[in-house]
């Protein structure tokens, strides 16, 4: 930031949380938190999975209330007892998780709740919706409906939502972890404005060089506490890892994939054995629109492929593929040689294929079963789980504790609904089911979304691993620091397209830049 | 196929008219159950709420020898059940489908009872059909549709202030978004119970008329259970129109056909064991739900009591 706020030393701070504790059974979500933020100030909140973040906002924001502790709004006290609440007195939030209505368009899913009169027509809510969007740069179309876009559309649309309102204090809940780097860059730019208009922004994120960026002041939190508040500019990203983790982490950015010498470890020596996963000529329809679109790749045991790709250009359709729950229009997808094109979902795993889904809510998990549950959903009519038709509880118990220490899910028992997990941690539940099982296909879509710098370590780690003991890996993110750091080699989708497979050496991020945004080469297709 | 011979354009019109005549009443509750169903409530009672709406209905229409109050106190006992099912449903948290039960079983039981005591109620007031000018003389449609009573013309006027109202008005919007995902329409600021609860009430007013409307309207009296299901084929008309009002109504439309043509039949010199007539309209209801392709999607928040939380 360039300047720090100034504003006369008596006028109070915008919002002030102070001593706020939360209870949840088992866990001191919040344990005695303060939180100020003056007028203008962007202030940055950063802590690990499960530290308790999203609780604090969530009570800022009426949807949960504090054990204890009380709330301030321009230095009046106040309860916040409903976002209702919360809106009327001009604070609004990007949740960590949608919250739209999928069967609304765009327009309507902005306009909801703050529609100002009664009859509307939909031909002036788009205009005016449409409009919104680009003044802050987030290219939606505001007839489509929301059930149809991509992970990052829907971003969009929640930041879209939230700006609508108008508000004084504004909150973003890692709003940036399905957006590109473009969108990233116009989301700063765009609380950059905010807070020179004299707004309160807090901004959640895992991504330490997006604190540094854009925040006036970090606080961090561990364990549902306060390690402290500082200035942006006293602090550099190592020291803000060490305070939050409590341990050195090794951080990866794109600054150091970039660096074209740098052997990364991750890349060290490795046999690489025959194909296992192929896909020959795959096309996907859906009526008239190509998803996937004459698909050839194979991924070899010990390699690991990266697919980078804006996301909602085929990935989810190729996910699907790999689940069994989509078939292709045409093309054969093999798994050692077999054709597991017209297979169902059992099939595909039991050919060794896991598949860590990029939607945890949607896909990954089944959120009002426990954490031991949704660790067996997929072994669950297996030995030793269930014996002739009878579930063992026992088993379940203990498989799921051995698990949650093994990925170091943060919640108070397996017996703990998923649904009350954090964000990061309802992730590591989706990893430690697919990588506990007898792995010959990974494919990971997004591993990483909302995980904080440690877990982001830890899940490269055991990719390295499966990688080793000869699973063949396909990862799919768009995130070009993660490709990069892990693959042998990177194929580019677009539009359903590959347009390119490239060997580690060549992939650097000028190469990767341009074939993201569909821009090719004659030379590199024939390639 | 076996009717086609000796259908004349007169008896088809004698037809289309007592299909539309039928439909009528179930018409107003699908319409009610519609608004219910597109907020995330189900409401199993209808059956329960038409009956008693129609008592009540005929009863004060017979001691006040007004029509119009007849349809005014049906509405009200509508509204009434209702509002005792969302003090249930929603300050309580109840499982919809059991407290629809219940009032099925209560009204019943209540109407019977009141009906046995009172009796003078089959000789309530009645509306007769209209003749609407030079439409009335169009051939073939005159008969059929411009010959109808108000009850029926109201129904149109409500449909299409149904289907504007669910589209383009912001009551309209919360309740859809209040259905589909509570907990995103409580983070945008809207009180999902209070919403709830009006499409509730007007749910009970419009099942109310349905009541009347059969009672007042088409048989000027009460007897026991002369519902007979009517509740429940609104209940399938909603889900074979796919929560669309136009659409429900069409579903309550062939419904009704399929009613009329049980009355047709026999006229046609046309020989089925009569109680597999009555089992037609049912049937239909069966198999249109049958073979309804997977793609119309119930509002997800159906019949779900919502509670805030992550
Ligand atoms: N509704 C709930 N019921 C029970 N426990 C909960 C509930 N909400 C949160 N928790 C617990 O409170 C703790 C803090 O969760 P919170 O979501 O605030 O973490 P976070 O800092 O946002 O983490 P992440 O970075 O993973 O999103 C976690 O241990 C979580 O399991
Ligand atoms: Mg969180």
């Amino acid at each position: 930031m360039t300047d720090s706020p100034v504003r006369p030393p008596t006028a109070p701070p915008l919002v002030e949380l102070r001593g706020i504790v939360k209870v949840f059974p088992g866990v001191r979500a919040n344990d005695g938190v303060d939180h100020t933020n003056a007028a203008g100030e962007v202030h940055g909140r950063l802590g690990e999975n499960g530290a308790g973040k999203t609780t604090l906002v969530s009570i800022l924001y009426g949807l949960e209330q504090p054990d204890e502790g009380t709330i301030a709004v321009n230095g009046t006290a106040v309860r916040i007892e409903s976002p209702r609440q919360a809106l009327s007195r001009g604070i609004a939030i990007v949740q960590q998780h949608f919250a739209l209505v999928p069967t609304l368009t765009v327009a309507e899913n902005v306009l909801l709740g703050q529609e100002g009169r009664p009859v509307f027509s939909a031909a002036r809510v788009e205009a005016a919706v449409g409009a919104l969007a680009e003044t802050y740069g987030l290219a939606l179309d505001p007839s489509a409906l929301v059930g149809e876009l991509s992970i990052g559309q829907r971003q969009r649309v929640e930041i879209l939502k939230c700006l609508y309102r108008e508000p004084q204090v504004v909150v973003f809940d890692e709003p940036t972890t399905v957006l590109i780097p473009e969108e990233i860059e116009r989301l700063f730019e765009t609380v950059r404005t905010l807070a020179s208009e004299g707004r309160a922004v807090v901004l959640i994120t895992h991504t330490l060089d997006e604190l540094m960026a854009v925040t006036d002041r970090i606080s961090v939190l561990r364990a549902g506490r306060s390690v402290g508040t500082f200035a942006t500019a006293e602090v550099d990203p190592p020291g803000l890892a060490r305070l939050m983790v409590g341990r050195e982490v090794k951080l990866r950015s794109a600054v150091v994939a970039r660096a074209e010498d740098v052997q990364l470890e991750e890349h060290a020596e490795h046999e690489v054995g025959d194909v296992v996963l192929d896909l020959a000529g795959v096309t996907v329809l859906d009526g008239s629109t190509v998803r996937l679109d004459r698909i050839e790749l194979t991924v070899r045991a010990g390699e690991v492929v990266g697919l980078a790709g804006v996301e909602g250009n085929g990935q989810r359709e190729l996910v699907q593929l790999m689940c069994g729950t989509r078939r292709p229009t045409s093309g054969t997808v093999r798994v050692g040689g077999v054709d597991l094109s017209a297979a169902g979902p059992l099939r595909w795993q039991a050919a060794g294929v896991r598949v860590v889904t990029e939607d945890r809510h949607a896909t990954g998990l089944v959120l009002d079963m426990s954490v031991g549950e949704n660790l067996v959903t997929d072994r669950i009519h297996h030995r030793p789980f269930s014996r002739r038709g009878l579930l063992s509880f026992g088993q379940l118990l203990q498989h799921g504790r051995r698990l949650m220490r093994e990925f170091r899910v943060k919640a108070p028992s397996p017996a703990t609904p998923a649904r009350s997990l954090s964000g990061g941690n309802q992730q590591r539940v989706v990893l430690a089911r697919e990588l506990s099982a007898d792995v010959r296909v990974l494919v990971a879509a997004q591993p990483t979304r909302g995980l904080d710098v440690g877990a982001i370590e830890e899940v490269t780690e055991r990719v390295v691993a499966a990688r080793d003991a000869g699973a063949a890996v396909l990862l799919i993110s768009s995130d070009l620091a993660e490709i990069l750091a892990l693959s042998d080699r990177v194929a580019v989708i677009h539009r359903g397209r590959l347009l390119a497979v490239l060997a580690q050496r060549e992939a650097t991020l000028e190469r990767l830049g341009p074939l993201l945004a569909g821009h090719v080469d004659v030379a590199e297709v024939a390639s | 196929m076996m009717v086609g011979i000796s259908i004349t354009a007169g008896a088809a019109s004698d037809l289309f008219a007592s299909a539309a005549r039928l439909a009528t009443p179930i018409g107003f509750v699908a319409l009610g159950e519609t608004f219910g169903e597109a907020a995330g409530i189900i409401n199993i009672g209808l059956e329960g709420v038409m009956l008693a709406s129609a008592l009540a209905g005929a009863w004060a229409a017979a001691s006040s020898g007004s029509v119009l109050t007849g349809f005014a106190v049906a509405m009200l006992t509508g509204m009434a059940l209702l509002g005792v099912m969302a003090l249930l449903c929603i300050g309580l948290r109840a499982n919809q489908i059991v407290v629809g039960l219940g009032m099925n079983l209560v009204a019943l039981g209540a109407t019977t009872l009141v009906f046995k005591s009172v009796r003078t109620v089959a000789l309530a007031p009645g509306l007769d059909p209209l003749q609407l000018g030079f439409l009335a003389d169009i051939p073939f449609l005159g008969p059929a549709f411009f010959r109808q009573r108000l009850t029926f013309f109201v129904l149109l006027l409500l449909t299409a202030a149904a289907a504007f109202v669910l589209r383009r008005t912001a009551w309209g919007l919360r309740l859809r978004a209040v259905g589909e995902t509570p907990a995103a329409a409580d983070a945008a600021g809207v009180r999902v119970d209070a919403v709830r609860v009006q499409a509730m009430l007007v749910c009970g007013a419009l099942a109310g008329l349905g009541g009347a409307a059969l009672s007042i309207g088409e048989l000027r009296g009460f007897t026991e259970n002369m519902v007979a299901g009517k509740g429940f084929i609104a209940l399938a008309a909603v889900i074979f129109g796919r929560w669309k009002p136009w659409a429900v109504l069409a579903a309550c439309g062939v419904f009704g056909l399929a009613d009329a043509l049980q009355g047709q039949l026999p006229a046609w010199d046309i020989n089925f064991p009569p109680s597999v007539l009555r089992m037609l309209p049912y049937l239909i209801a069966l198999v249109a739900l049958a073979v309804q392709r997977g793609r119309a999607r119930p509002p997800a928040a159906l019949s779900i009591p919502y509670e805030r939380r992550r």
